[in-house]
Order: structure tokens, then sequence, then C-alpha cells
């Protein structure tokens, strides 16, 4: 029954007819883009470190109300690990711009290596 | 790693300190991770790539740039470090703006302060600091947004720390403590009755110097108002007793031969060489007989154009358009022409108090008034 409606329906259109979308971004944009992308990732970063009061101040067997939450007093080591994930999220989220300099590096490694074999 | 609280630095909501936080992260990985591979990519990469094309090494600065500028991860990095730059100022500006009617009452000087503050509403504000806003921070040292207004000091005192993720002490005050290390060990006789720390903004090597000279008095001077205002209540705060006031150090109110000990921090490189220059002629009027005159510099140039290169991240990526121009000064010939003698100038060095290995040594330049 299911089978027999959807196959009589045909999938709802995602492209609108008429003129073309208007160009919108020239080369200069780029860097700003990479500004707000930058700025972005620290919203991203905020929003993580508030999940991780929320466990924190569960942790201490309080409810996580705005007020908890503001109250909160960062210790030394959960700050070491915010620190440690935050370097690791750089670590990911930048790589396409690491991978060229991560390759040059191994490629020397490898010469070195191969310098050692023959 | 957490700034020591003090009754005027600025507090921060949970998503502030968040925000905060990430601004040290990036910077921290642009300083240590990003920054350092450019070199690691020109040694194993770039610079043999261009060795094998052209049978030597890049000959000038814009050759060695142009052959950076090829690479997606040098254009790439820069652009982070770049947004970095912008956000620690956006960040803290923010959390700086939304308290800043507190920080202004706060600020205000009190019937029982140890030392004292002065603002002058009629200094001529000198072009180079009107017209550019030194580290793309957003109304540079000196800018004030209402009365009695302490935002651009604020702004430092937290900024520097997120900036430099909390490597230049937790009171951000290692630089001032290596310059005064220094002067101490190299001049152990030398007793300074009193001390002029020009450009001191919030007071950073300011109170390092009255920490290391507990009986001299310790003048501080800024062209920002605020700095001064923030400088003084932030002083109070830590138990220093300090006379902020806001004057050019190139034309100060001093009578002659009122200092013993005349000098700056990471002051120069932000000045023009005519402004550096009057500056080290108005140390020579202001020190008294035997008295010293002692600022960061005088490092000697560098000769390969990718090392150039590399030290001119901050002149190309962050409002330092006059740092060039410093880095090329004759700085023995510059303290001469102010006045000092051939054979009482003198070069100092110093380990950089963060990054070390990374970031050069620091260089000192000075000279004894006759």
């Amino acid at each position: 029954m299911q089978e027999t409606s959807k196959a009589a329906r045909k999938p709802r259109q995602r492209w609108a007819k008429g003129q073309s979308r208007p160009r919108y971004l020239q080369p200069d944009d780029l860097d700003k883009m990479m500004i707000m992308f930058v700025a972005l990732l620290s919203e991203v970063s905020a929003l993580r470190d508030r999940i991780d009061t929320h466990e924190a101040v569960a942790e201490l067997g309080a409810d996580a109300t705005t007020a908890a939450i503001e109250a909160y007093e960062l210790t030394p080591e959960r700050h070491a690990r915010r620190e440690a994930g935050r370097q690791a999220m750089l670590t990911r989220v930048l790589r396409a711009i690491t991978e060229e300099r991560d390759e040059a590096v191994s490629e020397t490694a490898g010469d070195t290596l191969s310098e050692l074999l023959a | 790693m957490f700034q020591q609280a003090h009754a005027m630095l600025p507090s921060a909501t949970h998503d502030e300190a968040a925000r905060e936080d990430f601004c040290s992260s990036l910077r921290k990985m642009f300083t240590t991770e990003l920054f350092p591979g450019t070199r690691a990519l020109y040694a194993n990469k770039l610079l043999p790539e261009f060795e094998r094309k052209h049978g030597r090494k890049p000959e000038s600065q814009r050759e060695a740039a142009e052959l950076m500028q090829s690479s997606f991860y040098y254009r790439g990095s820069n652009v982070v470090g770049r947004a970095a730059q912008e956000l620690v100022w956006d960040t803290v500006g923010e959390s700086v703006e939304r308290q800043l009617p507190e920080l202004v009452e706060r600020a205000k000087p009190k019937a029982d302060a140890l030392g004292t503050v002065r603002t002058n509403p009629d200094m001529a504000m000198p072009r180079y600091i009107e017209a550019v806003d030194i580290h793309v921070m957003p109304g540079n040292f000196h800018t004030e947004i209402g009365p009695d207004d302490v935002y651009a000091g604020a702004l430092y005192d937290r900024g520097v720390h997120v900036f430099a993720f909390g490597g230049l002490g937790d009171r951000n005050e290692q630089l001032g403590a290596a310059i005064a290390a220094w002067l101490k060990e190299n001049r152990p006789d030398f007793h300074p009755r009193r001390i002029l720390d020009v450009g001191c903004g919030p007071g950073f090597t300011t109170v390092a110097w009255k920490e290391a000279y507990p009986d001299a008095e310790v003048h501080g001077i800024d062209v920002g108002a605020p700095q001064v205002r923030y400088g003084h209540a932030r002083a109070e705060a830590m138990g220093t007793a300090i006379h902020f006031s806001q004057q050019d150090g190139t034309d100060t109110d001093f009578p002659d031969g009122y200092f013993d000990l005349v000098t700056s921090m990471l002051v120069t490189h932000e000045m023009p060489v005519p402004m550096i220059q009057a500056l080290f002629k108005e140390s020579h009027r202001l020190l008294a007989p035997g008295g010293i005159t002692l600022h960061d510099g005088g490092a000697d140039p560098l000769d390969d154009p990718f090392d150039t290169l590399m030290t001119s991240w901050f002149g190309i990526n962050a409002n330092e358009p006059f740092s060039a121009q410093f880095r090329a000064l004759d700085f023995h010939a510059a303290l001469v022409k102010a006045g000092f003698a051939e054979d009482k100038i003198f070069k100092g060095q110093r380990e950089a108090v963060y990054l070390k290995g990374q970031l050069p040594p620091i260089s000192l330049a000075g000279a004894v008034k006759d």
C-alpha cells in the first residue's frame, strides 16, 4: 500500500525555475569567509565547554541550572583536559592546511629512511 | 595557566571565558605548530625545489615571499593566524565592554592611594598613534569611549594574557622581570632612585621595575589615558606604589636630569624611526649623570631573506608597520645622535621568556649618560 503511493508521487522539486542564482562572492571574499569560519569554531568550542560544564556540575551532584553553570569554577585538571580537546579539534579541522607540511616532513623522513636502507 | 586575579581584572561569564580559552588555544596552535611548520615546509620542500630550479637560494625578501605564497600551507596558516589576532580583541573586547561601567567606577583614584595618576586631555596625540591600530587592536592604546575610560587598558591586560596563552606570566610581568633582572645582573652596583617606564600600557613592566627596585620612585607614562587610569588602579590593587601619567615619551614634563633610569619594553618597534630618535634624545635630557637608558631592540639584521620574512610576520599580518624600519635601525648610531658618548653605549641579550628556542632572544640596547 505504502509502496504504491510512493511510486505515484514525484520527488519534491528542490530547485527553482526562472532566473539563475546571482553570483555573490568574489575571490577576495574568501579571506573574510576564513575569518568567519574561525569565529564559528570559537562558538563550537564554547558550546563544547558548556556541555562539559553540564557534566562537571552533574558530577558534583547538582542540577545544571544557568546559575550553577555560571558559578562553576573550572579546575586546573579540567582546564588541561579541555585544552587538549581543543588542540585535537584544531588538528582535525585544519588538516587540509597542515597536510602539505606533514607530507613534506614525512617525505624527508622517507629520504632518510631510504638512505639508511641503501 | 589562569591569570592572577586582581581588583581591576575583568571577569568573564562562562561563555566569555570559553571563547577566550579558544582564542588562547588557537594562538597556541598557530604559534607552536603552524608558524614553525612554515620553516619545516621551506627547508624540506620549497627551498630544495627552488634550488633545483634556480641553482641558488632566494635572494630577496620579495623572492622569498613569492616562493612562500605559492604554498597553500603558508597562505592558509597565515589567514588562521590573522583570524586569531582579530578574534582575541573582539572576544575580550565584548567581555570588557559588558562590565565597563563597573571597571570605570573601580578605577577611580582613592584618597589613600599609594601612587598617583595624571591624565592630560590637551596632549597632542602623535599622528602615528592615531593612524594605526597596532596589533589590529581596534581603537589602539589610546582611544577613549567614555568619561574616565579604562576600556583599552582592561582590554590589553586581559587580551595579552589570552594572546600569549599565559606565556608572559600570570600578571603579564615576565618581560619586565627579564629586562630588570638583566640590569641587576649586569650593573649590580646601579641603584636607581627614580625610574621612568615609557609606553607603560597597563603597567606590566612598570610593576616589575618597582618590584626589582622597591626603594625607587617609579613612573609610568603612556599616550593612552585609558592605559594610565587602568594601570594606576591595577598597580594599587597589587599594592604597588607607582606614579602614572599620560605623556608622550618624546616630550615629557619632567625636569632635566630627574631620572636615573629611562626605559621601555616592546615599545620602540611600534614607533617610526624619527620618534625612536626623539625618545632617545628625551631620555638623554631626563637622565642624571651616571643614569642609564635601556630599551629592547638593536638585534643584528638577518642575512637570509626567508628568516627576515619570518620575523616580519607581525609587520605584515598584524599592523606593525614601523617594525621593519625598527629592525634596520642602528641603535648605536641613534644613541650617539641623541647625545650619548660612543664609549657609553652597550648591548645585551636575554633568552626569550616564553617559546624559548622558537622566539629569538630578547636583544637590549642602552647607554650610560656621562
